[in-house]
């Protein structure tokens, strides 16, 4: 376990580095800083000062050589736009959007995995086939749609939950179940065909013929072989909703996370708050990747990690 | 302790069947996968269903344990465990009782057999605390000693191994330390020794040998091998196309099987003192069960058939033997001697 911990450390550390030199060269071509923050009567001289002093009239590869050294240091630079170490800004909003993701994927798994495995007892029953077509509605719609339908129903019609922001408990739950809905839908899919599956190995017949209980074979035997596929589309749906899904549905909703910041940065060109950003997102990609990899191990004693 | 019913009656059997059928609704049609199938096992007996692939052994092993699943349904029939149908509403709540309890079932492939993320000692944990109460503590105890009687080594190791950390060997052991944990009455082996090597499959008969002496264990053999019932069991009834076309007592089926079929399949075995180069084979092949033939089964094989075979024969006794069998031209042996052929060399 340690062994595989410290070689999953030094990959992770390889693809943070390749991430933020892909960052590097990309956020140079978002835009230009200087034309975005200062003012159109702005002078030459100005402009040049400006540039100056955010180093960019140096040639690329020493603002790299400098970009990597500030990198060791975790230093990220001040935010261009709001005048702070953009370290800082986004260590603030973190809580904020892994909130939302843990609230969106409690949600997504608490109710995906019953579901599947409750549709898998009777495949083409009646309760399979309403599992089922709710589900692909919840897959074919896309996040930033169902948000708004989401607000105009509870939020605005029933007044149930606030429209946006955050704050209260209140607050978390659209946002959550907008960022959960299509996630809980594969993970439900997903479960239901493995249950089906599981359910005709050899072994559930033997369990059935030392008379255990349907029950029991379900939740006892069939759910644990399950968890290795369902774990693996839950990572990586938890990747995707942190490196993507969460920009859409906090810009919708306008909760204060990472993803609004990066939205945020955009659009103010502030290069080094998006690079200390898409640092820290590349951080927990490697992260969960691990943790992944170990949970693995936890459930099938036949997964060799070394 | 003492059930009068136990102890009433030893020549009682256990489990009867009587006229059992089966069948599957398939997209082709109705499959008739048993078409009346009776027989009785008593108290520590033997016997051996014995039959090709496709007869129906395992169809009627899976009916007498309740495992019968859509799309196939038992639709006529008995089943009688000490007397009492195991079929219908109440009988299949009965059998639930019994499952694992009185009745348990070795199966033929022990590399699938067991769940792969549960230990050896969590299998048997669970099936004794369901079965007999114990606490976790007492059914690991009882759990080692299980895999030792079933002769496995180092048992308190075994019970944290992974069913991936032991042979095909081993786990059929584990299966069967399974199958008699709660001390059933009647162990039903669905061919246990025919993914297993030569040398393990003896050991494995030897052990379910000894554990029908030790533990008065009736069992009922299932198996397309005619070696392996010799060397165990008592009594033999032979299975073709979903029906039984002979019974008997083993001695008596080897020495004198009077329906053409069992007569084949006794000369089809290969022996190592018959050193002749060609194994002897029944031309054909049986017949489909989606349409299964009005009369004898058997007759398109068959060497003798006659007029008569149009209609399908019963399951008669012969006078003066015990055993019976379903032929209308029984003669002592059907097929021509087999030509002795040149050696074979085993070198």
């Amino acid at each position: 376990m340690a062994k595989f911990l410290v070689n999953r450390l030094v990959q992770g550390m390889l693809v943070i580095l390749g991430v933020t030199l892909v960052v590097f060269v990309a956020t140079r071509l978002v835009g230009d800083p200087v034309q975005m923050m200062l003012p159109l009567s702005a002078s030459a001289e100005q402009r040049a000062a400006f540039s100056q002093e955010l180093g960019l009239d140096q040639p690329i590869g020493t603002q790299f050589l400098s970009f990597a050294a500030d990198l060791l240091r975790f230093d990220f630079g001040d935010s261009l736009w709001q005048r702070r170490p953009a370290l800082d800004i986004v260590l603030a909003k973190l809580p904020k959007t892994l909130q939302l993701i843990a609230a969106g994927f409690g949600f997504a798994v608490a109710f995906g995995i019953p579901l599947g495995a409750l549709a898998a007892v009777r495949p083409d029953g009646l309760l399979d086939r309403i599992i089922v077509s709710v589900s692909l509605i919840g897959l074919s719609v896309p996040q930033f749609w169902l948000g708004l339908i989401l607000v105009m129903v509870f939020a605005v019609n029933l007044g149930l939950f606030p429209t946006s922001g955050s704050g209260s408990l209140a607050h978390i739950v659209l946002p959550a179940v907008t960022l959960g809905i299509p996630s809980m839908a594969r993970i439900m899919m997903l479960t239901r065909s493995s249950v089906i599956a599981e359910l005709n190995q050899q072994y559930v017949r033997t369990a059935r013929a030392r008379g255990l209980p349907f029950r029991r074979i379900l939740f006892g035997h069939t759910m644990r072989n399950i968890l290795v596929p369902v774990l693996t589309l839950t990572g990586w749906e938890v990747i995707s909703a942190w490196a993507g899904y969460t920009v859409v549905v906090e810009t919708v909703f306008a909760w204060p996370g990472l993803g609004m910041t990066a939205m945020n940065a955009i659009n103010h060109s502030d290069m080094f708050l998006l690079q200390a950003i898409v640092f820290v997102v590349a951080v927990g990609i490697v992260l969960v990747s691990i943790l992944l990899d170990a949970l693995y191990k936890l459930i099938d004693p036949r997964i060799d990690l070394a | 302790m003492d059930d009068p019913a136990m102890t009433a009656d030893d020549t009682a059997p256990i489990l009867e069947l009587r006229n059992l059928e089966v069948e599957f609704d398939t997209r082709a049609g109705t499959v008739h996968g048993l078409r009346g199938v009776s027989f009785a096992i008593r108290r520590g007996e033997t016997l051996a269903l014995v039959g090709e692939s496709g007869s129906g052994k395992s169809v009627t092993a899976s009916a007498i344990m309740g495992l019968i699943q859509l799309p196939g349904a038992v639709t006529g029939g008995e089943i009688l465990w000490k007397g009492q149908s195991l079929l219908g509403r109440a009988g299949e709540r009965r059998a639930r009782r019994l499952r694992g309890r009185e009745m348990s079932m070795v199966f033929q492939d022990p590399m699938t057999s067991l769940n792969p993320l549960m230990s050896i000692g969590s299998h048997l944990v669970e099936v004794q605390r369901r079965h007999m109460g114990l606490s976790r503590r007492a059914a690991a105890a009882r759990g080692a000693e299980l895999l030792d009687a079933v002769g496995i080594t180092e048992p308190h190791r075994r019970m944290g191994q992974f069913p991936h950390e032991l042979s095909g060997g081993m786990r059929q052991r584990v299966m069967i330390a399974l199958a008699i944990a709660c001390e059933p009455e009647l162990l039903i082996a669905d061919e246990p020794t025919t993914a297993l090597d030569v040398t393990i499959q003896a050991q494995v008969l030897d052990l379910l040998s000894d554990l029908q002496r030790d533990m008065g264990l009736s069992i009922l053999l299932i198996t397309h091998d005619l070696g392996v019932v010799a060397g165990l069991c008592e009594q033999v009834a032979v299975m073709y196309a979903g029906e039984i076309v002979e019974t008997g007592a083993a001695d008596d089926i080897f020495d004198r099987a009077r329906h053409p079929y069992t007569q084949g399949l006794i000369r089809s075995t290969p022996r190592l003192t018959d050193r002749s180069e060609r194994l002897v084979s029944i031309d054909g092949a049986p017949p489909g069960l989606l349409h299964p033939p009005a009369g004898c089964a058997f007759e398109p094989r068959c060497p003798q058939s006659s007029e008569r075979c149009r209609a399908r024969p019963a399951l008669a006794a012969e006078p003066g033997r015990q055993g019976a069998f379903a032929c209308w031209n029984s003669t002592p042996s059907a097929w021509p001697e087999a030509a002795p052929g040149p050696k074979a060399s085993f070198a």
